[in-house]
């Protein structure tokens, strides 16, 4: 049970030290599926929001995709799901040059891959601010 | 009567043909069973030419997959005409076949069988044992208390008989209606394994980056805002809002159940699915009366038979999820409203979206 909180401390500690947007919360997606769910509409709608209120900020929009399936296709949906979260940022008036898309595969997974449940959390949209 | 017999057999073929293309979201895994089996009760219409009254049809049906939509049936029935009039005879039928069963044994889809068999056919006392040749057309049908298929069928029934009871030379031509429940075994994905834990530790921290004042504030962690520390929090991840009680757990009255959402064509449940399925789990454990419709809804897009089958699917895999985490299969039904019960119109994309959904009715109370 410590060792499990300590891996979860470190694993909630890590993307907040790389520098993750405090109040943009992850986009989550199905298994295999590129396709925004409720919940990251209105993600994704706060994320504009915020943006507009700062015109300042510049976001690149990082996709991240489970470790089930080959490596290369899960760079091509990675990419696909930050490319869905860019479309949608950019739907809603906010210029596509404070946006960068990145795709990173399986490559930065926030939990270990070893239930269902565990890899949902994997496919995911991640936003970092750049300014 | 050959000729009718034929006619009906190229009907039958050409219907089934017809409706049996698998019509699937793209790159689902499907999550077919290896093997089924289980009864059928029904009606069996007897040939005119038995002159006897209808029956009650029992029957046992035992397939095996050959492929994603074949397999291989063992069937076995048992008919008993009573005579009707003076100049008939009881008729008692038990026989035993195999089909060949074309079809995708999952909710909402059609599935076509023709098979042959023998049948031990007694007539007025008198029996023999005689081929018969049978073809059905079946549906499953769109629900499912815990993972088993219900399939109602009509199947015609030919016998070549000699019988000395009925006219020389003739195939006497049975009609059976029935409703089956199929058990299935051996599905493609199981449900996410359950951990050998105790029940009062807390479920494993899914390790969410957000919030980020958790790791600041080690002493009173809470990780679902309910004001009740980790520590003490019997219900550790109450949905946002929730009144709670001095455990932590979502006061049963003010259970909010919310929905799940799905992405285009999927039956993945996202993280925030899981985080949501698991706060129902927890209340249900906490109010025992609790007892819940799963229903699931599909978006507009695609057919309506696919989304039948995609928003059953979506139900099922939210009710497996509750089921392992340890709440009674007993205390839910699945069902799958396809695209009837949009909650938006289906115009965009993301008023799309709020019709892809699992959402939860209490069957308890009003």
């Amino acid at each position: 049970m410590t060792a499990r909180l300590l891996l979860a401390l470190v694993i909630v500690a890590a993307p907040l030290a790389a520098g993750a947007a405090d109040d943009l919360q992850n986009v989550h997606f199905g298994s295999s599926s590129a396709s925004l769910t409720v919940k990251g509409y209105e993600r994704l709608r706060a994320v504009a929001a915020a943006m507009q209120a700062d015109p300042a900020m510049k976001l690149e929009v990082g996709g991240h995709a489970d470790a089930s399936g080959d490596a290369q296709s899960n760079g091509v949906l990675a990419t696909a799901r930050a490319r869905a979260a860019h479309d949608f940022i950019v739907s809603l008036g906010i210029d596509h040059r404070r946006l960068a898309v990145r795709g990173y595969g399986d490559g930065q997974p926030l939990n270990d891959n070893s239930t269902l449940e565990l890899r949902s959390y994997n496919r995911r949209v991640q936003f970092r601010r750049l300014d | 009567m050959i000729r009718i017999a034929l006619s009906r057999v190229f009907a039958g073929l050409a219907l089934s043909l017809a409706v049996a293309g698998p019509a699937l979201g793209q790159g689902e895994p499907l999550e077919l069973p290896s093997w089924y089996v289980g009864p059928f009760l029904g009606y069996a219409i007897p040939d005119a030419d038995r002159n006897a009254k209808s029956s009650v049809n029992l029957q046992l049906i035992a397939g095996k997959m050959l492929a994603e939509s074949v397999a291989l049936e063992a069937v076995i029935f048992s008919n008993q005409f009573g005579a009707d009039g003076a100049a008939s005879a009881d008729a008692d039928l038990l026989g035993g076949g195999v089909d060949l069963a074309l079809g995708t044994p999952d909710f909402g889809y059609p599935v076509f069988s023709l098979g042959a068999g023998a049948v031990q056919h007694d007539i007025g006392g008198e029996s023999r044992t005689e081929p018969y040749g049978n073809l059905a057309l079946g549906y499953y049908l769109p629900l499912t208390l815990g993972g088993e298929l219900w399939r109602i069928e009509a199947r015609y029934h030919a016998i070549l008989t000699d019988h000395p009871a009925m006219p020389a030379e003739d195939v006497v031509e049975d009609v059976r209606l029935s409703l089956g429940v199929l058990f299935t075994f051996g599905r493609g994905q199981p449900p996410p394994a359950r951990e050998p834990q105790p029940d009062s530790e807390p479920p494993p921290p899914p390790a969410e980056p957000v919030p980020a004042a958790e790791p600041a504030t080690p002493e009173f962690v809470d990780e679902d805002g309910d004001g009740v520390p980790d520590g003490d929090d019997r219900c550790p991840r109450t949905i946002a809002n929730a009144r709670v009680d001095e455990k932590g757990c979502v006061l049963p009255e003010h259970v909010v159940l919310g929905q799940v959402d799905f992405g285009s064509s999927s039956t993945s449940l996202t993280a925030d699915g899981y985080e949501l399925l698991r706060s129902v789990a927890a209340a249900m454990k906490a109010n025992p009366q609790m007892k819940l419709e799963v229903g699931g809804h599909a978006d507009a897009s695609g057919d309506q038979r696919a989304n039948l089958r995609l928003s059953t699917a979506r139900a099922r895999a939210a009710h497996d999820f509750i089921v392992s985490l340890g709440v009674d299969q007993r205390r839910m039904t699945v069902k799958g409203y396809g695209d009837s019960q949009p909650l938006n119109d289906n115009s965009t994309l993301e008023l799309r979206a709020y019709n892809r959904r699992v959402q939860f009715r209490r069957l308890d109370q009003p």
